[in-house]
């Protein structure tokens, strides 16, 4: 049989457990630097603004877009390249503004529509204005439009033996894109779509164009949304804050025992969130779902303990205190290590291989869990042998 | 085998095949959020103020009017703030005959009267948000007829029921072009035609419309007539910069986008995209009079209080005509018409949030996610087996049941899957197998102490059950609030998580301890457990 600990029997809440309070005392102290000095990298959820993804054919041109971007006056931006070098993708952010006085709102669309044309060369606008259409930036509506003006009628391919109007080739076309990718690196690729009419590819390989980059997304989150946002943030985590205390109150029947699990569970979202700040992590609105569940997840581990301590203090009332929960966490411990690990291995491969978006997210709950298991034992136990020691059994012991 | 667990193994059965029956064809079944499909998701508000404007508006006028039957038009009446009408310059001896008439009238409005010989009429608060409030079920309303007439497939408009209730939720899957749908669904398309008071001692041709207001309050020698007001028009030059003019317009509109039949797009006489209209009968004949009576004279068309363009009536026009030299495009003329059929919004709107995800970054989500998700369970389920050795299959074929039951009971209620709702998922793969961990390592404390396999069985499921429910209670606890308060792909994250715990609950206990209890009824008489 695999055991990782059999009839484990440490002094983990001897002297050692004063070691790791020091650990834990620690570790807040910097996990709260972090959050009031370093301070978070809000996300666009946040802090408001523009934001456009973009994926290019080849290495983007960061300081030529920089230039760019400068020159048609939009204010605060930065570029930051993301995913994996060879994905080519750039993120590029425009800080909120208010509007001046009068003009009309700053609707996120014009600002993305002005970041798209400054970032455009002049090969691009000189295609645009000669009316050949961008393969990498045209939706299927332009595109199926742009082939109905010039494409001949459905019927008389059909009778030609074609039998595709502009509507389906418009879909296969930007199906095949999709699935590539979302980029043409050469209007050669288009001989290789499947289906398509060779009417079709002899048109747009003479009257189409490839623009140097794809759009990928584009978000505007406005002042107003950014500080709702960060408001229901605060509320969601107060409410489960508070929802789980009343309830492992509620269970314990000793508010001792819901205020060492609180603190426990502050403790680990605190480290989350100051990790997610040291790192430089953006601060998303998943991030906050991350930190919601390690709140939820962090006093899984906690019950798993108290359930064993209630249960040992009930079947070994002459015994001392400290030797029942000492004992209990040993017997618990292989649970609590596995429970963990079984966690941390979905989490290792959401990290791992989840992209970009689940990055931050999977980041922050890697974190969350690793301290989770660490403070049901060596902050909500530990905190239990505390009080107990200093005030007696009256508070512990029901 | 008892009767008992016979009964157990079927209602097992039933639920495999019912989820089954509810998934089946995934691609059908799962709705997938836009953050994988691809679409735009909008957040606007409705901005309500300029209803209640507008209703404060028509009623100066209507006061206007009604005391000015009784001869007791006020010199003065504008508007204060944001509900408040005052009415100033009255007859002071007919001041109260003027109150009671009011009040009669407009019973919506409370009048009172400063002392100083001038009315208020205030719009009650209640009457105040009644028209807030309707302002935004039409805008709703609006937005929706308008999506359809463009055809977008699953379309979600919805009014936000919590907190702000101003604001509306726009979600179309597939739609990849911002710019024009927010033209589409944002510009309210107040359409008015006004016609161009030209500066006295001019003639229609000799007048030219300045680029500032100031220059036509000079060309009307200093202030414009009380019923004139300036418009812009953008023009394009010739070098193909933008310039702004300034036309001199009556205040009051003839006819309106509310007096349209039909409209849609066509092309004027030189084949440049334009947009022809039908109005309706009455309208059709109080254009006729219009046109008749102010033959040679400009007929301003004006969208959204910017003018569009200002032809010349050259013939008497009943019902039919066409909005031409508005610089339209092909899109935008047949956008225009759309727009027009669909009915003005009744205020603008403003963009609070916008999120645009492309087709082929919603591809590469859904690969990267799912690719994450099914190494995280290979690895889990692989522990398991090594960890927990035949005893592991009972947790696997639990944690495969759980996903089921995930997916079935997301689509049964037409829950969409996001991409932090894969993480979901993947989460729950690793806290599903918690519970069987609590179990398993029960049974083997127990078995330590000497238990047959059947007793320690039993009591390791009997005493871990309160921690699993404990554990995944207070998990559900932070998941409900996430949902409440989480917006968009988190809420799918949310979904995914509560859904899963709930599931869990009913594998870990139910299903896997039925699975321990056919094996026992199969070898009745074993004496070593592989756990």
């Amino acid at each position: 049989m695999l055991q990782v600990f059999t009839h484990a029997n440490f002094p983990l809440m001897g002297r050692i457990r004063w070691a790791f309070f020091a650990f834990s005392t620690l570790a807040n102290l910097l996990a709260l630097y972090a959050i009031i000095f370093i301070g978070f990298n809000y996300g666009i959820d946040f802090a408001g603004g523009t934001a456009v993804q973009l994926k290019f054919n080849e290495r983007p041109p960061v300081d030529a877009m920089r230039a760019a971007l400068e020159k048609a006056g939009l204010g605060d931006i930065s570029i930051q390249s993301i995913g994996a070098a060879d994905d080519n993708e750039v993120l590029i952010r425009v800080e909120q503004r208010r509007p001046p006085a009068g003009a009309p709102e700053g609707e996120g669309g014009d600002v993305s529509a002005r970041v798209l044309e400054a970032l455009k060369n002049a090969e691009e606008t000189g295609a645009a204005t000669a009316g050949k259409i961008d393969l990498n930036m045209a939706s299927v509506a332009d595109l199926e439009s742009w082939l109905a003006q010039r494409l001949p009628a459905p019927a008389a391919e059909a009778a030609a033996g074609g039998g595709m109007g502009a509507a389906a080739v418009a879909k296969t076309i930007a199906t095949y894109r999709t699935e590539h990718g979302g980029l043409f690196k050469d209007l050669a690729e288009l001989s290789a779509i499947p289906g398509l009419p060779a009417e079709a590819i002899r048109l747009l390989q003479s009257q189409a164009t490839l623009g140097r980059f794809t759009l990928r997304s584009v978000e505007f989150v406005g002042p107003t949304a950014g500080k709702e946002l960060l408001r229901d943030t605060g509320l969601a985590i107060l409410g489960s804050v508070a929802g789980i205390l009343i309830y492992v109150w509620f269970r314990f029947h000793k508010w001792v025992w819901g205020l060492t699990s609180i603190v426990a569970l502050i403790h680990d979202v605190l480290i989350a969130a100051g990790a997610i700040a040291l790192t430089g992590k953006e601060f998303s609105l998943p991030v906050v779902a991350a930190l919601l569940t390690i709140l939820g997840y962090s006093i899984n581990d906690t019950i798993v303990v108290f359930d064993r301590i209630r249960e040992n203090l009930r079947l070994y009332r002459d015994q001392d205190f400290v030797t029942v929960v000492n004992a209990s966490v040993n017997q618990t411990l292989s649970r609590t290590v596995l429970t963990s690990f079984t966690v941390f291995i979905a989490v290792t491969a959401l990290y791992l291989y989840g992209g970009d978006k689940l990055n931050p997210l999977s980041f922050c709950l890697l974190v969350g869990v690793v301290f989770g298991s660490y403070s049901s034992i060596f902050v909500a136990s530990a905190m239990l042998v505390v009080i107990y020691n200093r005030f007696g059994a009256k508070l512990v012991k029901a | 085998m008892t009767f008992d667990l016979r009964w157990r193994l079927l209602l097992i059965l039933g639920l495999i095949l019912l989820c089954g029956f509810i998934i089946y064809p995934p691609a059908d079944k799962i709705h997938l959020g836009l953050d994988l499909k691809g679409g735009i998701h909008m957040v606007m508000r409705v901005k309500t103020d300029d209803a209640v404007k507008a209703e404060i508006d028509l009623t100066t006028e209507r006061v206007r009017a009604a005391l000015g039957e009784k001869g007791l038009a006020p010199q003065q009446a504008a508007a204060d703030g944001l509900d408040t009408i005052i009415l100033s310059g009255l007859d002071p001896a007919r001041l109260s005959e003027a109150r009671d008439l009011l009040g009669r009238q407009f019973a919506q409005y409370r009048v009172t009267s400063d002392g100083t010989g001038r009315l208020r009429l205030q719009l009650s608060a209640t009457e105040t948000q009644a028209v807030r409030d309707s302002a935004v079920r039409q805008a709703l309303e609006t937005i929706r007829t308008r999506v359809d007439k463009f055809g977008v497939a699953e379309p979600t408009i919805q009014r936000q029921m919590s907190g702000n209730a101003d604001r509306i939720l726009v979600q179309l899957p597939g739609v990849e072009d911002p710019e024009r749908v927010k033209d589409l669904i944002g510009s309210p398309a107040f359409l008015e035609w006004k016609l161009v008071k030209v500066p006295p001692g001019l003639t229609v041709e000799q007048f030219n419309p300045p680029d500032s207001p100031q220059a036509l309050d000079q060309a009307f020698g200093g202030r414009l007539p009380e019923d004139v007001e300036a418009l812009p028009q953008d023009r394009t030059t010739t070098d193909g910069r933008t310039m702004r003019v300034y036309w001199p317009v009556t205040k009051s509109s003839p006819i309106t986008g509310n007096d349209l039949k039909n409209s849609r797009r066509s092309q004027d006489r030189f084949g440049a995209p334009a947009v022809s209209f039908l109005l309706t009968a009455d309208a059709g004949q109080r254009f006729q009079e219009l046109t008749r009576r102010n033959q040679g004279q400009l007929l301003a068309i004006v969208l959204d209080r910017k003018i569009i363009s200002a032809p010349r009536i050259n013939a008497v026009i009943s019902d039919e005509g066409i909005i031409e030299g508005g610089n339209f495009t092909m899109e935008s003329s047949e956008d225009l018409a759309l727009k027009l059929r669909s009915g003005a919004l009744p205020a603008g709107m403003e963009i609070l949030e916008e999120r645009t995800v492309g087709p082929s970054l919603g591809a590469d989500s859904i690969r990267q996610g799912i690719v994450a998700s099914v190494i995280g369970s290979i690895i889990v389920i692989l522990f398991m087996l090594v960890y927990y050795r035949l005893s592991g299959i009972n947790a696997v074929l639990a944690l495969g049941l759980n996903v089921l039951i995930l997916l079935a009971a997301m689509a049964y209620v037409h829950s969409t899957l996001t991409l932090p709702g894969i993480a979901g998922i993947a989460l729950t793969v690793g806290m599903a197998v918690d519970a069987n961990v609590l179990v398993f390592e029960r049974i083997r404390e127990e078995l330590r102490l000497g238990r047959t396999v059947k007793a320690a069985i039993h009591a390791g499921f009997d005493k871990a059950l309160s921690t699993i429910v404990d554990s995944n209670l207070t998990t559900l606890i932070a998941g409900i609030f996430l949902y409440a308060y989480g917006t968009g792909p988190v809420r799918g994250f949310a979904v995914t998580l509560n859904v899963g715990i709930m599931a869990n609950l009913v594998t870990a206990v139910f299903v896997s301890r039925a699975i321990f209890d056919a094996a026992l009824t199969l070898h009745p008489r074993v004496e070593r457990l592989s756990i």
